[in-house]
């Protein structure tokens, strides 16, 4: 479980190497790692697609769980990888909306208390 | 009336781009679209310009940010999200949508693009809460067969619809979200030659036709809009935007080609003149010599801070008067151009100044401005900086009088006319969309589509006819009409003989809007199909079906169960009927002794006052027929 930054991002700057996370992360999916990515924001929904950080974090095999809460998303990997250790299958698992734990929609006073 | 060799002579030269919504839900998020809630929430906004990538700030920008107008965007639950709001980037494009395009776009034999690439086109508006509207190609280079020929279909489109406008007060504009996002198919035609507007009118019904018979496509008010481009010989290319009725297209097409004949017939005039554009001078502040005037509406801006700009047009004088097309003089045209930068719009020396109790302002002005006879003069008045834009732009628009109709984008008004809203746009206005990335779209999949493609549309009215057994005409107006798609489903759920569903659709519902004046359009399917369902399950009469219609279409919040309810078309039972029957006969025996079988015309008359609408008329006229031969028998027998 990676609780990135904003969108779901982490350091992925290509010339210093030392300070990306990206050979980690390369390295963790050829062992076939499970990698899922939430957001330390409060609120909101992660976006592998607006940045191009995300979007080189997705095509290196992070799933990234739309609004899942990292403690949610958390426990609910631990009971997928019960059933399945496939990637894909896990990936299609991890964004599949069981009981309630990911929202299609985001609406106007979601945050509002 | 103009013919078909007058338009070629004058090369006359056409673009079409329908637009029309679909089916299904938003483009890019999960919202519904039925655009049925109240809003719960409202959001208020303002635009401000920023600099661009380039480092500059866009001229339209920095004019609407000038306007510094209020947004306000109400917000509907079901119907808008933050996607909407544009708080949270857009999601994945809604697959629905895109098989529809794709569909669409088959059908009209287009060449489905490798790859699809979301694109943001620039609005200032803020009809868009992001600045820009999300637009796709999915298909280029069809066609479509009209008269032997082959129209050519240049692209088809997938894009997101704008904001609804709810209000609009100069200086706040309410918009709904919930339309923001419904997803339109956009088919652009190619450069369409040698045809009449009522040709050109038809081939946009036929597009129509084409993008209906998917059947994912909406209907009523409003899911249709027409974009067109006119040019003419000398003339130049005018795009005209929100052609609301297709019935309006042919109109649209002749008041332009008569209103650009007219522009280049005045800028010769003008020239011969000897009017130069030199000749026209930049308008000046006249405030003070206004100060004492008894117009009201100049008096009233004044009074609010307002200023007056005005300026002389050289030898224009007289030609304000003068119509460019039915319905649209010269003077209107200039005004339409200071009404784009948000003022009333502007007074000059051809009107009644008598009357706008302006005449001595007039005369000083004339000498102040040292202007000659042959020159008109107007005012605009206004907030400054407005009055002072919208002052210039009058004078740059009569500038280009000496050069015949400039390129512009105009508006399509309800009463076939246009109005100028702003100069044609470059094509810098276009620009990728980055929060979404490329789509490839594989072989596979289109083929796929390909495969299972809905029937032509000539095709369905041989159907209708052969296998539904629905006269031809009444075939080809179900299919032509915008009720294709509930017919079919109508057909499909109920056992209703299919002549009784699609003359219901086509003329039962054209009767009310027309008779009653309901916007019967309104009316949405699920109603319509709740209605009919109830005629199939015996809860209404067909009889009674144009008045819960009616009823219906004036509240369609109320269930068909209720409007039979309030209306006293519960239905009867047959043993009803009959007992009606019976004392009907009763009170009326001594006419049935003496006119025997001739009573039955009155008998009839008198059962149906109590039970139209409430039982099958032909189950009537057989129970009323049986009865009285039954009673005349035992009559007889009795006599």
């Amino acid at each position: 479980m990676i609780e990135g930054t904003g969108f779901g991002h982490t350091p992925v700057y290509p010339r210093a190497e030392k300070l990306s996370w990206l050979p980690s992360i390369k390295r963790a999916v050829e062992e076939s790692v499970a990698l899922v990515m939430t957001s330390q924001a409060l609120y909101g929904r992660t976006n592998p697609y607006v940045y191009r950080n995300a979007r080189v974090l997705k095509q290196a095999g992070v799933v990234y769980v739309e609004d899942m809460l990292t403690e949610v998303a958390y426990v609910k990997l631990g009971w997928v990888l019960g059933h399945t250790q496939d990637p894909k299958e896990v990936e299609s698992l991890m964004l599949t909306d069981i009981a309630g734990e990911i929202s299609s929609r985001t609406l106007f006073n979601t945050y509002l208390i | 009336m103009r013919d078909k060799s007058f338009y070629r002579s004058i090369g006359l030269k056409c673009g079409l781009e329908i637009h029309q919504r679909l089916k299904g839900g938003k483009l890019f998020c999960s919202c519904r679209s039925t655009l049925s809630e109240e809003p719960s929430l409202e959001i208020i906004r303002k635009l401000r310009a920023v600099y661009g990538e380039l480092g500059v700030v866009d001229r339209a920008a920095a004019f609407e940010h000038m306007r510094n107008r209020k947004f306000v965007y109400k917000y509907y639950p079901s119907e808008s999200c933050l996607v909407e709001c544009d708080e949270e980037p857009p999601h994945q494009v809604n697959k629905e949508a895109l098989e529809a395009a794709i569909t669409a776009a088959l059908m009209l034999n287009a060449k489905v693009v490798d790859e699809i690439h979301v694109m943001r086109k620039t609005v200032i508006d803020g009809s868009n809460t992001s600045g820009f509207q999300r637009t796709m190609v999915i298909a280029l280079d069809g066609y479509l067969e009209y008269k032997g020929e082959k129209i050519p279909i240049a692209q088809v489109c997938l894009e997101e619809e704008a904001c609804g406008i709810l209000e609009d007060w100069g200086d706040t504009v309410v918009y709904r979200l919930d339309r923001l996002g419904i997803p339109l198919v956009e088919v652009s035609t190619g450069l369409l030659e040698g045809y009449s507007p009522e040709e050109i009118q038809e081939i946009a019904l036929l597009i129509g036709v084409t993008l209906r018979s998917t059947g994912k496509v909406r209907r009523g008010l409003g899911s249709t809009r027409q974009d067109l481009n006119v040019s003419i010989s000398g003339g130049s290319r005018v795009e005209i935007k929100g052609v609301q009725e297709l019935e309006l297209i042919s109109k649209v097409v002749e008041n332009e080609v008569e209103r650009q004949l007219s522009l280049i017939k005045l800028a010769k005039e003008l020239k011969e003149a000897g009017v130069r554009e030199e000749d026209f001078k930049p308008p000046m502040e006249v405030t003070e010599l206004f100060s004492e005037t008894k117009n009201r509406v100049i008096k009233r801006a004044l009074k609010s801070g307002g200023v007056v700009f005005a300026a002389a047009l050289p030898g224009l004088s007289g030609f304000a008067s003068r119509e460019l097309c039915p319905g649209l003089t010269l003077g209107k045209e200039l005004a339409y151009h200071a009404r784009a930068y948000g003022v009333g719009g502007i007074i000059h020396s051809d009107e009644d100044l008598a009357k706008l109790k302006l005449e001595d302002e007039f005369k000083k002005l004339r000498e102040l401005l040292k202007a000659g006879s042959r020159d008109l003069i107007f005012i605009v008045a206004g907030p400054p900086d407005r009055a002072a834009e919208a002052s210039r732009a009058v004078v740059e628009r009569a500038k280009q009088l000496l050069n015949g109709p400039p390129e512009e984008t105009r508006a399509a008004n309800p009463d076939g006319t246009t109005r100028f809203t702003r100069p044609l746009p470059g094509a810098a206005r276009m620009y990728p969309e980055t929060d979404i990335p490329p789509m490839p779209i594989p072989r596979e999949y289109v083929e796929s589509i390909r495969a299972s493609l809905p029937e032509h549309w000539e095709q369905k009215v041989k159907r209708f006819t052969e296998q539904l057994g629905l006269p031809r005409d009444l075939a080809r107006q179900v299919v032509w009409s915008e009720y294709l798609s509930l017919f079919e489903e109508a057909v499909e759920k109920t056992r209703l003989p299919p002549t009784l569903i699609a003359s219901t659709l086509v003329s039962t519902l054209k009767d009310i809007k027309r008779r009653d004046k309901i916007p019967v359009e309104q009316l949405p399917d699920e109603k319509i199909m709740e209605a009919l369902l109830a005629v199939d399950g015996g809860k209404i009469s067909k009889e009674a079906l144009p008045d819960v219609l009616r009823e219906l279409a004036k509240s369609p919040g109320e269930t068909v169960q209720a409007i039979a309810a309030r209306l006293g078309i519960k239905p009867i039972t047959l043993e009803e009927l009959r007992e009606i029957i019976s004392s009907t006969i009763q009170d009326n025996m001594e006419v049935v002794l003496e006119k025997r079988e001739r009573a039955l015309g009155l008998i009839m008359g008198r059962v149906m006052a109590k039970v139209k609408g409430r039982i099958d008329g032909k189950v009537v006229s057989e129970e009323v027929k049986r009865k009285l031969k039954e009673v005349l028998s035992t009559s007889r027998v009795e006599a």
